[in-house]
């Protein structure tokens, strides 16, 4: 999955990307530099893609990042929070590389 | 292995992996469950799994893969929200979708459509949800004591139901809060998490960006405990750590000085801001991380493994084979070089180059056999879901228990034991163990019980297989290979009891008729046996009537490469394993006495027989001796059989890669294998087993016991 996303983004040219495994080694990229995006999965072990994302909008440096949060279409619940955590867009699996360029666009366009 | 056939490697690989690590959770859930409590986590777990099969399949187009794990997925979820409950039916039905999942994955390597169709499996996980939802943890609706609305906002819902779970169990809620250095915050996560687990449930991390440096993270972490605050409190002092009671809102410092500062080790400040840049952040956490872009340190992960087809170590192999065989010529060219005139100091020289290089040529060696090394517990957990599944079927309640999972075997070893395994423990359920009203009767406990043993022995491996059930009747299997033709009247006569539940082993001895006939086992073990014997193993078995029935494995750890004993016998070489080789003695030929028209000697007081490599393998100049004062005779055992090999010469010892015979060879009893050595020359290796059987056949002559004649009838 980390893989798909990764190779979608590679071959539009426009991102260079940095993946990382979990929660935590997310935690531990962010303060360290900008990004133009941040793409979470929602269930992660541990810290959770909208834990993520609260701790994203927290941080002063990322403030204004575009976060997209994908999973299943299994819980509402989960999607909603993601939102009111801070989520620019939400994205359900399973979705095509177009899907996805879709929604980076639409979150760019309202996040930045 | 063709470009366009790689991605789908890689997903049958990774699926595996995937479907192995969720049969492993059902089993630990199902072995919790049977004791009524079982872990949230594993049951998470066990959900994400199947989440990353679904994602996984969905991306390879591996339809009904994605289907079933769609359909499961939601099932899963509901479990582990507790919105169904997990009944040993809903296990059955778990454990049923492993079962699939692997025929599906296998029709999807092979490129074609799994016949059978998943629509029923998708009714029966189905049908799960209608089944009486247990009454969800009952607080739903009321507000969270002293939860703040900012926390509970990021819970997902999977958390929040913890949380909830935990304040139903009447648990106390910490908020531990922890600042760690982010080079460190792996190591220091594990170690805070390992504490917490002690105490209580960890519902969730949440990370906050308030903290006091750029090199820190600082996380609360939602504790759900039984105990006290102080034991808490106690229990992390060494750390940089706080604990809040939530319901109380009261805080209490460790006692040792809380918030050191980082220690600043000079910060790897990397900002060359490269925009736009985009942490991809998915997680599937099987997924082997590809390399950061721009090498930030901080950003290796933390699993430093890579997957390495079979293949590719088995080319390797033959390389340092290949070297092996470069290195003996070399030693050649050495003896050629020391012949010639003032070569003194050259010679010494290239002895101490040749000797180097041997030194880290079996250190190469080493390395690479034991990257093929894998833990015995793929196929344990494989036999787990068949005695489970097994025992259902034939309506036993059968307990398995495992040892020595952890014990590690060649990969390629690993692979073949799985089908001989299986059929033991089919077999133990089939035929050994009783339905528990006979058990009761014979005063055992109505749960029959299977040991699944493996365990290191030398330069050897040893699994046995062990029940509790009835046994085998060695008077019913000896007059069934009376009936049936492979034994006479006379053999069957002077046969020991450990001779006769040999004969299990024996081709045409075993039909399905026959096996119930005698109540007993040994269903196809001749076909065991051979495969065991395909892998240099040896099988035996022990067997108390009422009591229980064990067959031991013994098996070399690896296959690939192995020391050898090399023998010279009629102008041919021969390899013998040297694990086999327990001495080589020097016998005059007045010491060899012949009984019963076989050769032996006396070595210690036992009687060894003797076997002539050249007279079994009918090779030219059979028969006479080199030198009838000094007969080479070369000790091999397996388990307690001991024989005498004559051979004309021992030539010495040397670690050789076996390769596999061409066909034309195959099919020779007493050759396992086929080697190279120095100078090109292609070695037979002898087949121990083979040769043991062999002479164990020919002359019973080690034997202890006799059985009385067929026409006594004593005991049941």
């Amino acid at each position: 999955m980390r893989q798909f996303v990764s190779s979608i983004l590679e071959a539009t040219g426009q991102w260079s990307v940095v993946e990382v495994e979990n929660g935590f080694d997310a935690l531990r990229a962010l303060p360290r530099r900008r990004f133009g995006l941040i793409i979470t999965d929602i269930n992660m072990p541990d810290v959770s893609g909208i834990e993520l994302t609260r701790y994203v909008r927290q941080a002063q440096r990322h403030a204004d990042t575009p976060v997209i949060v994908i999973s299943t279409d299994a819980s509402d619940t989960d999607q909603k929070r993601a939102l009111e955590a801070g989520a620019s867009a939400f994205l359900a699996k399973p979705f095509t590389g177009k899907d996805l360029l879709n929604v980076i666009a639409r979150a760019r366009e309202g996040g930045a | 292995m063709t470009d366009s056939s790689r991605p789908s490697n890689e997903f049958l690989t990774e699926a595996q992996e995937v479907i192995e690590a969720f049969s492993h959770n059902l089993l630990e859930l199902d072995a919790q469950q049977r004791t009524g409590d079982y872990d949230p986590d594993v049951l998470n777990a066990a959900f994400r799994a199947v989440h990353s099969l679904k994602g996984l399949a969905a991306l390879f187009g591996a339809g009904p893969i994605a289907a079933l794990s769609h359909a499961l997925e939601g099932t899963l979820d509901a479990l582990r929200l507790g919105k169904l409950a997990l009944t040993p039916r809903a296990l059955d039905v778990l454990f049923e979708c492993v079962e699939v999942f692997q025929r599906l994955l296998a029709a999807f390597g092979e490129g074609r459509e799994e016949s059978d169709s998943i629509g029923p499996l998708l009714d029966r996980i189905a049908a799960l949800s209608g089944v009486g939802p247990e009454p969800a943890a009952g607080a739903s609706g009321d507000t969270i004591a002293g939860l703040d609305e900012s926390i509970l906002g990021v819970l997902t819902e999977y958390e929040e139901h913890r949380l909830r779970e935990n304040i139903r169990l009447q648990r106390n809620l910490y908020r531990v809060h922890a600042s760690f250095d982010l080079l460190a915050i792996d190591v220091g996560i594990e170690t805070l998490k390992a504490k917490m687990k002690e105490f209580g449930e960890v519902i969730t991390y949440l990370p906050s960006a308030d903290s006091s440096s750029e090199d820190r993270i600082d996380l609360d972490i939602l504790v759900g405990s039984h105990r006290p605050i102080a034991e808490i409190v106690a229990g992390v002092a060494e750390d940089d750590v706080t604990v809040h009671e939530l319901s109380r809102g009261r805080t209490i410092a460790p006692s040792s000085p809380p918030r050191t500062p980082a220690p600043t080790t000079a910060p790897v400040h990397l900002e060359p801001e490269p925009t736009p840049s985009v942490p991809v952040d998915v997680a599937e956490e099987e997924e082997t991380p590809r390399e950061s872009i721009d090498g930030a340190i901080s950003l290796r992960s933390l699993s430093q493994t890579v997957r390495v087809d079979l293949e590719r170590l088995d080319h390797l192999m033959n390389l340092i084979g290949e070297l092996g065989v470069v290195h003996a010529n070399l030693g050649s060219t050495l003896d050629i070089l020391k012949r010639r005139a003032h070569s003194g100091d050259v010679a010494r020289d290239f002895l101490l180059h040749l000797r180097a290089m041997s030194r880290k040529l079996s250190l190469l060696q080493q390395g690479l056999l034991d990257v093929r090394m894998v833990p015995l517990g793929q196929v344990f957990d494989k036999l787990a879901r068949v005695v489970r599944k097994l025992g259902r079927d034939a309506d036993k309640e059968i307990r398995l228990s495992i040892s020595g999972a952890q014990t590690e075997l060649d990969k390629l070893i690993v692979e073949e034991l799985s089908d001989p395994l299986m059929h033991m423990v089919r077999n133990c359920i089939d035929h050994g163990i009783e339905h528990a009203a006979e058990r009761e009767a014979a005063g055992k406990l109505a749960v029959g019980r299977i040991d699944l043993r493996a365990f290191q022995k030398g330069n050897r491996v040893v699994i046995e297989v062990e029940d509790d059930g009835r046994g085998m009747d060695w008077r019913g299997i000896r007059d069934i290979a009376l009936r049936r033709g492979v034994v006479s009247a006379t053999e069957a006569r002077e046969m020991s009891v450990a001779e006769t539940l040999e004969l299990v082993f024996r081709p045409g001895f075993t039909t399905r008729e026959t096996a119930t006939e005698i109540s007993g086992r040994g269903v196809g073990m001749d076909v065991v046996k051979t495969n065991i014997s395909r892998l240099s193993g040896m099988i035996d078995v022990d067997t108390e009537p009422g009591r229980g029935t064990k067959f031991s494995i013994t098996l070399p750890v690896t296959l690939a490469i192995i020391q050898a004993l090399v023998i010279e016998c009629a102008k041919q070489t021969f390899c013998i394993p040297l694990n086999a080789v327990l001495e080589s003695i020097m016998v005059r030929e007045a010491e060899i006495a012949t009984v019963e028209g076989h050769e032996v000697i006396s070595l210690r007081g036992r009687t060894l027989p003797l076997v002539h490599l050249s007279r079994l393998f009918e090779l030219p100049g059979a028969g006479g001796y080199v030198d009838p004062e000094r007969i080479y005779v070369v000790v091999i055992g397996l388990a307690q059989h001991r024989v005498g090999l004559v051979v004309d010469d021992l030539v010495g010892q040397q670690d050789v890669v076996i390769k596999p015979l061409g066909k034309a060879l195959r099919a020779v009893p007493g050759i396992a294998g086929a080697t190279e050595l120095g100078a090109n020359r292609t070695v037979l290796l002898l087949d121990v087993g083979k040769l043991v059987d062999e002479a164990m056949g020919r002359a019973e002559l080690s034997a202890p016991v006799k059985i009385g004649r067929p026409e006594v009838t004593d005991g049941p």
